[in-house]
């Protein structure tokens, strides 16, 4: 039996032997397959640490794996304080919630993302950086973390906020310059009819008193002709200084109100110009500010310039309707209508600008609908209490 | 010798002082001026204290505009007689103070020819609008 025994153990030593063989050959072939992974890596790391923008990996779990040597020398920390979730502490505090909630959930479900953030420098200054990660796979096809780059949008992001102040300092002037283009009409205006028109008339009235003086005398008829004249010609003036008058500042809208003011501009040009207008209201108009009217009647007149000089419609149709503390106007033609988008979709035409602009200064919208052969439809939409802003 | 016919009386309201007195010489010829004032609220008191036949009043005037004072006379004292002298042309204007009761518009710059006919027409109780108005505003 001894035999048996001892060939049972030389069977098992020839078993571990072959054993231990075989792990050898695998792992020199694991070894073998394995160095090109490690020399590609390498190879990233040290393109990488020589890149001057950041770039970073991910483990398969939203937290870093590995950070180049630029962002070491960017945030003035050591990499090995970055890695994992330690970059956090160099995000800018307000910033922080933002990040979490764009990568974590990028970074479980596999897909790319986008984020801005804040991110501190070594000299303490927050600068904006654009992170822009995509999921990697290894050759395989397995998931293997996400890899990506941040770069320094800084000047970018200060150029927007300064494009972006200016655009609401424009609108702030563009505001402020139909204000005081309103005010200075309306003085004017004034100034012409209580002074110019006013002196006029005097002047116009002492011609008739002369002229009924004369009459008495003998040599007055002949006098009383050239007298006439001058009254008349007086008379002419005070005419074209009232309808000067009138196209800055409507005088009537302040005493009977937007409707009849409208009712009466709009008979105006229907003499003038054979367009059929009509105007309409519903509920209560009485309630509506001295700007809020002002407002509407400058938008109608804006839109009916328009529908007599480019339209060519037959007849236009406003309505004003109040109603929950709102004012809408609405002109509808039945003219060629035009393209109100141009082909960057920003309405065309200083007319419908200022219309924009001043139903915004007084709280309110203005749409405009139109396209070829099927006429055009204004609204404005306002509050009723609209008041100046200054 | 039968006794000259009594006078019209009239109540002025122009803030215009040079304006004002030019039209109270023109009237003063024909009717008696009583009152001159130079504006809305002074005019509103002027009527309710010296009853003229007529009043004639500027529309634009400080503190209450004259078509403001001729409603709120009309509002105290029904029957009055109002002529608005204005220098708007806006027949909306003339059709908002003739619902309102006044009974005439001259135009300023007519006034040296209209404004006596004026006074004659409202004293019979009819209106008159200066013929620069249209004058055909429906009665």
């Amino acid at each position: 039996m001894p035999n048996s025994l001892q060939l049972f153990a030389v069977l098992i030593i020839l078993i571990q032997a072959a054993a231990i063989a075989a792990l050898l050959i695998q792992r020199t072939r694991r070894a073998r397959a394995e160095r090109p992974l490690r020399e590609s890596e390498a190879f990233f790391r040290r393109l990488a640490d020589e890149a001057p923008l950041i770039m970073w990996t991910t483990t398969e779990q939203p937290t870093l794996r590995y950070l180049n040597r630029f962002c070491s020398e960017f945030s003035g920390a050591p990499m090995a304080e970055l890695v994992g979730d330690g970059w956090l502490k160099v995000v800018h505090p307000d910033d922080v919630n933002h990040c979490i909630n764009t990568y974590v959930p990028a970074i479980t479900s596999r897909r790319p993302f986008l984020m801005e953030y804040r991110l501190r420098r070594s000299d303490g200054v927050y600068r904006w950086v654009l992170a822009n990660g995509v999921p990697k796979y290894d050759s395989a096809g397995n998931y293997a973390g996400h890899i990506g780059c941040s770069v320094d949008i800084t000047e970018r992001r200060e150029s927007e906020d300064a494009l972006a102040a200016s655009e609401r300092e424009i609108h702030h002037f563009a505001g402020r310059l139909i204000e005081a283009r309103d005010a200075e009409r309306a003085r004017i205006a004034r100034d012409l009819h209580d002074d110019v028109s006013q002196q006029l008339a005097d002047l116009s009235i002492a011609f008739s008193g002369i002229t009924e003086d004369l009459g008495a005398l003998p040599i007055g008829a002949a006098m009383e002709d050239t007298l006439r004249s001058f009254q008349h010609r007086t008379r002419a003036i005070v005419q074209s200084v009232r309808h000067l008058s009138h196209d800055l500042h409507p005088a009537a809208l302040r005493h009977a109100g937007l409707v009849a003011s409208l009712v009466a501009h709009c008979a105006e040009l229907q003499r003038a110009h054979g367009t059929i207008l009509s105007c309409s209201p519903e509920g209560n108009v009485d309630d509506l500010s001295p700007e809020a009217s002002l407002c509407l009647y400058r938008i109608a007149q804006e839109s009916l310039r328009n529908v007599i000089a480019h339209a060519g419609a037959s007849r236009a149709d406003i309505r004003v309707i109040c109603s929950g503390g709102h004012a809408e106007l609405t002109i509808v033609d039945d003219g060629k209508g035009f393209n109100v988008g141009g082909c960057d979709g920003q309405v065309k035409g200083l007319g419908l600008v200022s219309m924009m602009e001043r139903a915004k200064l007084a709280g309110g919208t203005v749409s405009v609908e139109s396209a070829a052969a099927r006429g055009t439809r204004v609204c404005a939409r306002i509050p009723i209490h609209a008041a100046a802003t200054h | 010798m039968p006794p000259p016919p009594t006078r019209a009386t009239l109540l002025l309201a122009d803030d215009h002082p040079q304006t004002a007195e030019r039209l109270r010489a023109l009237l003063q010829r024909h009717f008696d001026v009583v009152g001159l004032v130079a504006d809305g609220r002074a005019l509103v008191r002027a009527a309710a204290e010296l009853s003229p036949d007529v009043i004639v009043a500027d529309i634009s005037m400080p503190i209450v505009d004259g078509i403001d004072a001729a409603k709120a006379i009309l509002h105290e004292a029904p029957g009055s007689r109002i002529i608005l002298v204005t220098m708007y042309t806006d027949m909306v204007l003339v059709d908002h103070g003739l619902a309102a009761g006044v009974l005439g518009y001259v135009l300023k710059d007519a006034a040296g020819s209209d404004l006596v006919p004026a006074v004659r027409t409202v004293l019979r109780g009819q209106r008159y609008l200066s013929p620069g108005l249209g004058g055909t505003t429906a009665t």
